[in-house]
């Protein structure tokens, strides 16, 4: 369902930025968060690139961090540029919801 | 670019990186990108070694290689892209190189001509080359690199001329 994935593809980045705003993340952890959600589970790659691009845009802050047993992690936090994008996508997508819902549901024909 | 050898990587698993960074780069992603899938595969990797340390190698190497396909394209597209500001630059710079070896070649006073050569071939040949180098992924940068190239071995073969006759 390739127009599954390009649906999917507008709302992820709003997703992550969520799943970081209340605690720093590493890559392994937000992947398996996304999976609970199985509309929203998307291949790891693209959620590397996606925290790649969110890095580059200066809206996630990665600190090295040591794990108990495992190896090292890269976790990714959410700063005020983020906070700021998160809120604004949250308000749109919250506008857009409703008015998908509006045209789907048959409301102004 | 080839990924970075860590200490506890298997042999396996370098390979496999080493086989997804160049399915990455082929596909027209940069080296920061390629880095950060390649990251997060090691990553994936190693979070699976740590809770399962006796995971096959066929299913290591299958974790890897489906790191090699992300549902998000390339930010700078590998091809499609003919022209660009840098690669425009890099072409003009070739250009200009070419005119100053013909106007080399046509001047009287010979020290003019081999100041005038070594000014087409640093200036207009040297630009064209870095300037290609940086835009080599559009055609503009291609042309500048071969005009570049092109007025440097000019230059080598009229030295060598000059040094044999």
């Amino acid at each position: 369902m390739a127009w599954a994935g390009e649906m999917r593809k507008g709302v992820v980045e709003l997703c992550v930025l969520a799943l970081l705003d209340g605690e720093p993340a590493y890559g392994y952890q937000i992947a398996q968060r996304l999976e609970h959600h199985p509309s929203l589970s998307m291949k790891e790659s693209t959620l590397y690139l996606l925290l790649a691009r969110l890095q580059k845009e200066g809206l996630v802050t990665v600190e090295m961090k040591a794990s108990e047993r495992g190896p090292k992690r890269r976790y990714f936090s959410l700063n005020a540029d983020g906070r700021t994008r998160l809120s604004g996508m949250t308000s749109f997508w919250n506008e857009i919801k409703d008015d998908v819902s509006a045209v789907i549901g048959g409301e102004g024909q | 670019m080839r990924p970075e050898f860590h200490d506890h990587d298997r042999p396996e698993t370098h390979t496999s990186l080493e086989k997804l960074t160049q399915q990455l780069q082929n596909s027209g992603y940069d080296a920061a990108e390629v880095e950060a899938i390649v990251g997060g595969a090691r990553e994936h990797v190693e979070e699976l070694l740590a809770s399962e340390p006796n995971v096959s190698r066929g299913e290591l190497e299958e974790l890897i290689i489906g790191f090699g396909d992300p549902e998000i394209g390339p930010s700078s597209p590998a091809t499609g892209k003919n022209f660009n500001l840098v690669g425009a630059a890099a072409v003009a710079s070739g250009i200009m190189g070419v005119l100053i070896m013909i106007a080399a070649f046509n001047a009287s006073d010979p020290d003019l001509g081999g100041a005038l050569m070594l000014l087409g071939t640093l200036l207009g040949g040297g630009l064209a080359c870095a300037l290609g180098i940086l835009s080599r992924r559009t055609q503009a940068g291609l042309i500048a690199i071969v005009i570049g190239a092109t007025l440097w071995l000019c230059l080598f073969a009229f030295l060598l001329l000059a040094k044999i006759s």
